[in-house]
């Protein structure tokens, strides 16, 4: 059975439920997103593979056959996801998603609302994509002697493409570095990698993690670095410059940062400003390339810039992209 | 033996009916104070505290108005405030608030926290007007009941002596 895939049935409607559950109880495949539009059939990617499903919970590649998502149902959805309180989620509405309770995160798409150059809110909902928030214990072990140099952390950078696993491989680092008894802070700004609710951990992050659930990124790094005293902090999803800086101040305060960034490949990654203004102060120590969504939280490769190979291979990959 | 208690059963009928009238009139009034009490307390926990409105309910102090303990107790079965709500204005007698209320319900929890806020200021407004209304009448009108009441009570009770 698919436990998180059960969890996430108790948003859906009782038109989707059953079909869902079914899905779970069967376990025919980990399943990594559902994706639900309005007069759209009920879709879901497994193995980075877009499938449908029928009203019989039969996973088949005709969308003509699969069952179809109403209006309705994306509203139903939708409120329960937000507690049928969406003032209460307006800042996660702003960032276009809501995360659920075990860390699932729900992505929007419909009409935005702008106010004074922002988006205020989105309204008319037109298609719901949950991704899957998997635990995969161990898979960051192969990384475990690259990280932990002398009794402390070094700074690491996790990259792969959207689906790739880094929060996966984030939760692993957590738990595996407070198992062996370094004090770890995430800073949870999407409530993805310890999947909080109403203060309860709901990952096994081990026992010397501290989690700051839903706190902006710059705000937590220098909250842990001021209150909490960590041997190294994690964050997901660097992507800004003002969040690179904070890494920064992290790092000259003495304390290792593990962050995650979006890129397919060391190139794409040099191409990106906060990374840019990373490696110009030679942060991070570490970079780790994830596969693609089809394999979800495998290491493909290490840069260790301590080994001049690697150094020299980023260097010259950053020559060329430059 | 029978005739008196047939008398004093016949007199205290309409002695009843008016104290029960009175007594609706007050039970009235003091449900809308409970529902400004609800409103209000809506309006600043969604200004201040942002709680989802299961927990905010949850948290209303109990025991003091009838109407919330009731709403409290039906939200811990009930999946939405809107269909707790449903089932604790079988209670509610006057009308008028009970039409407001219902709008209230069908709009909470549907907006971003500024349209929440006027949306309870107009209901806090309306509700407002409604229990001023309540208060001259019910003021007035309770005594009535109760007099005609007891005087038709004892009218009936002369007339058949």
């Amino acid at each position: 059975m698919q436990k998180p895939l059960m969890d996430v049935s108790y948003y859906l409607p009782p038109t989707i439920r059953p079909i869902i559950e079914s899905i779970a109880r069967s376990d025919p495949f980990p399943i990594q997103e559902i994706r639900l539009r309005v007069n759209q059939p009920l879709a879901i990617v497994a193995g980075g593979q877009n499938l449908f499903v029928t009203k019989q919970g039969e996973i088949t590649v005709s969308p003509s056959v699969g069952q179809k998502i109403t209006g309705n149902d994306i509203k139903h959805i939708f409120m329960c996801a937000c507690q049928n309180s969406v003032y209460a989620y307006n800042k996660e509405l702003q960032n276009g998603y809501i995360t659920l309770s075990g860390g699932h995160r729900m992505g929007l798409a419909g009409r935005i609302v702008y106010e004074n150059n922002s988006i205020h809110t989105i309204r008319d909902l037109s298609s719901l994509s949950i991704r899957i928030a998997g635990e995969k214990k161990g898979c960051s072990h192969a990384l475990l002697p690259y990280l932990i140099n002398n009794k402390s952390i070094r700074s690491c950078a996790i990259i792969s493409p959207p689906g790739g696993g880094k929060t996966t491989v984030l939760r692993d680092i957590a738990r595996n570095i407070s198992l062996q008894g370094h004090r770890v802070c995430v800073i949870d700004e999407r409530g993805e990698i310890a999947g909080c609710h109403q203060g309860n951990v709901g990952y096994d992050l081990g026992p010397s993690c501290d989690v700051l659930d839903r706190c902006d990124k710059t705000d937590g790094l220098q909250w842990a670095l001021r209150c909490l005293s960590p041997s190294v902090m994690i964050v997901d999803e660097l992507g800004s410059n003002r969040e690179a800086q904070a890494v920064l101040q992290g790092i000259s305060g003495g304390v290792g940062t593990i962050f995650s960034l979006h890129a397919a490949n060391m190139q794409q990654a040099l191409q990106r400003s906060p990374m840019l203004l990373l490696m110009r102060q030679r942060v991070p120590e570490l970079c780790v390339m994830l596969g693609s969504s089809q394999t979800p939280g495998k290491i493909v490769h290490i840069y260790d810039f301590s080994r001049k190979e690697d150094a020299l291979l980023v260097q010259s990959i950053w020559n060329s992209s430059a | 033996m029978f005739k008196a208690f047939g008398i004093l059963l016949l007199s205290t009928i309409p002695i009843l009916l008016g104290l029960r009238k009175s007594r609706q009139l007050v039970q009235q009034r003091e449900d809308i104070a409970g529902l400004l009490f609800l409103v209000n307390q809506c309006r600043q926990d969604i200004a201040y505290q942002q709680l989802p409105l299961a927990e905010l309910i949850s948290r209303l102090p109990r025991q003091r108005y009838k109407i919330v303990d009731c709403l409290i107790k039906h939200m811990q079965h009930e999946p939405t405030p809107l269909s707790a709500w449903n089932k604790t204005k079988q209670i509610l007698t006057h009308q008028p608030s009970l039409s407001v209320m219902n709008d209230f319900f069908s709009a909470l929890g549907t907006s971003d926290r500024d349209s929440q806020i006027k949306i309870c200021n107009m209901i806090a407004a309306r509700l407002e007007e409604l229990r001023l209304a309540l208060e001259s009448e019910a003021s007035t009108k309770a005594k009535l009941y109760r007099t005609v009441g007891i005087l038709a009570g004892v009218f009936i009770a002369i007339l058949l002596i």
